[in-house]
């Protein structure tokens, strides 16, 4: 999962597109270093020391890790559950669909 | 094909190898009644431990023999445990010992169908009006005859409701759509209103909450977790304690991944 996310965060650097995770370790200690090790730069909610039955994923009824949702720029959910290429053609739609209603134009590069 | 199959069995690897025990009280003799509890549940620890260490080979083994795990190796090792559930179950037929035990042993029968109904059975004669049976039914989550049947004959209420609850599942099949919403909808608010309290005990004892917040939590996801939903609002820490809101993101395109490292 980790080396296709961040080719992705790599090459849509430029773009207004954000990966957010929601991160359900109980032990935020432990993943401190995993991190690095990983180089995992994009942000996470924490959903808190109860791991997968925190209030995040419990909210969104997640039931199997990892989950994905992809939302456009108005914050509607457009996809979920797509992975590697899917994903990649999902966020690159949205892009355009995006650049292309003209609510991109002073997010360009 | 054999992926698939590989991680629908790491699936069931992991929800079989859960279960921890409750205490049962057995009103006539205390100290007996803990000693029989500690009995069924060494057992089901040692096929716990067992099985964890089996995962190990089998993450380490090459694609034939992880076959030969799937396919012989973990159902062996589940029948042998269910039988010596069943013994137990056995002489201490008619307790809520008995009712432990055959619920442990009912997910452990592997792929022996004549086992699984033997216990299946016992479980249904002899235990019908018991709340005990509660973690036993979501083993039977498929068979919409015998979910009926609970339904309207256990004069249990907990047997009822989470009878109730997992025919409702059944008709769900893969998920709320528009096409069996307006079925499946009614059922689970009449579940909710009427079982709302009742705690969904799995084998094992673990809860998985109550039967209400459950359907809630189904409901909240089709009406508002679907595409074309504006997603719901996160508001929480990252992972340096800093707070930070979803919708700040608005403007972007944001891919939201639930993950772990594990």
């Amino acid at each position: 999962m980790y080396p296709h996310e961040r080719s992705l965060v790599k090459r849509l650097a430029n773009k207004p597109f954000a990966l957010i995770g929601v991160n359900s370790d109980r032990d935020k200690a432990k993943l401190k270093p995993r991190l690095e090790e990983e180089n995992i730069t994009w942000r996470s909610f924490w959903n808190g020391p109860q791991g997968t039955s925190g209030p995040i994923s419990k909210a969104w009824n997640v039931r199997s890790w990892p989950t994905i949702y992809v939302l456009d720029h108005k914050g509607v959910i457009r996809y979920k559950n797509v992975r590697g290429e899917k994903m990649d053609e999902a966020v690159e739609t949205l892009l355009a669909e995006m650049e292309a209603s003209g609510d991109a134009s002073d997010t360009k590069e | 094909m054999i992926r698939i199959l590989a991680s629908c069995c790491l699936i069931a690897f992991l929800s079989v190898s859960q279960g921890v025990c409750q205490d049962q009280a057995d009103a006539k003799n205390p100290a007996e009644a803990k000693q029989i509890t500690a009995q069924i549940r060494k057992v089901n620890l040692e096929f716990r431990a067992e099985d964890q260490k089996l995962f190990k080979k089998f993450q380490a083994a090459g694609q034939e023999e992880k076959q030969k795990i799937l396919r012989e190796t973990r159902p062996a090792l589940m029948k042998k445990y269910a039988l010596q559930l069943w013994e137990l179950a056995e002489q201490h037929r008619n307790t809520p010992h008995a009712v432990e035990a055959l619920a442990l042993a009912l997910p452990l029968n592997g792929r022996d169908l004549e086992l699984k109904n033997q216990i299946q059975d016992r479980l249904v004669e002899d235990h019908i009006d018991d709340k005990g049976l509660v973690p036993a039914i979501s083993a039977f989550s498929r068979d919409a005859k015998l979910l009926k049947r609970l339904v309207e004959e256990s004069k249990s209420r907990e047997v009822r409701g989470v009878a109730a609850y997992y025919d409702a599942q059944r008709l769900k099949g893969r998920g709320l759509t528009e096409k069996n919403a307006d079925t499946v909808i009614p059922a689970m608010e009449k579940i909710q209103k009427e079982y709302g309290d009742i705690e969904l005990v799995m084998a094992g004892g673990r809860s998985q909450g109550k039967l209400g917040k459950l359907i809630e939590n189904e409901l909240f996801s089709f009406r508002n977790l679907r595409i074309g939903k504006e997603a719901p609002e996160i508001a929480a820490e990252d992972l340096d304690g800093v707070e930070f809101k979803l919708s700040d993101y608005r403007g972007k395109v944001v891919v939201l991944d639930f993950w772990g490292d594990w």
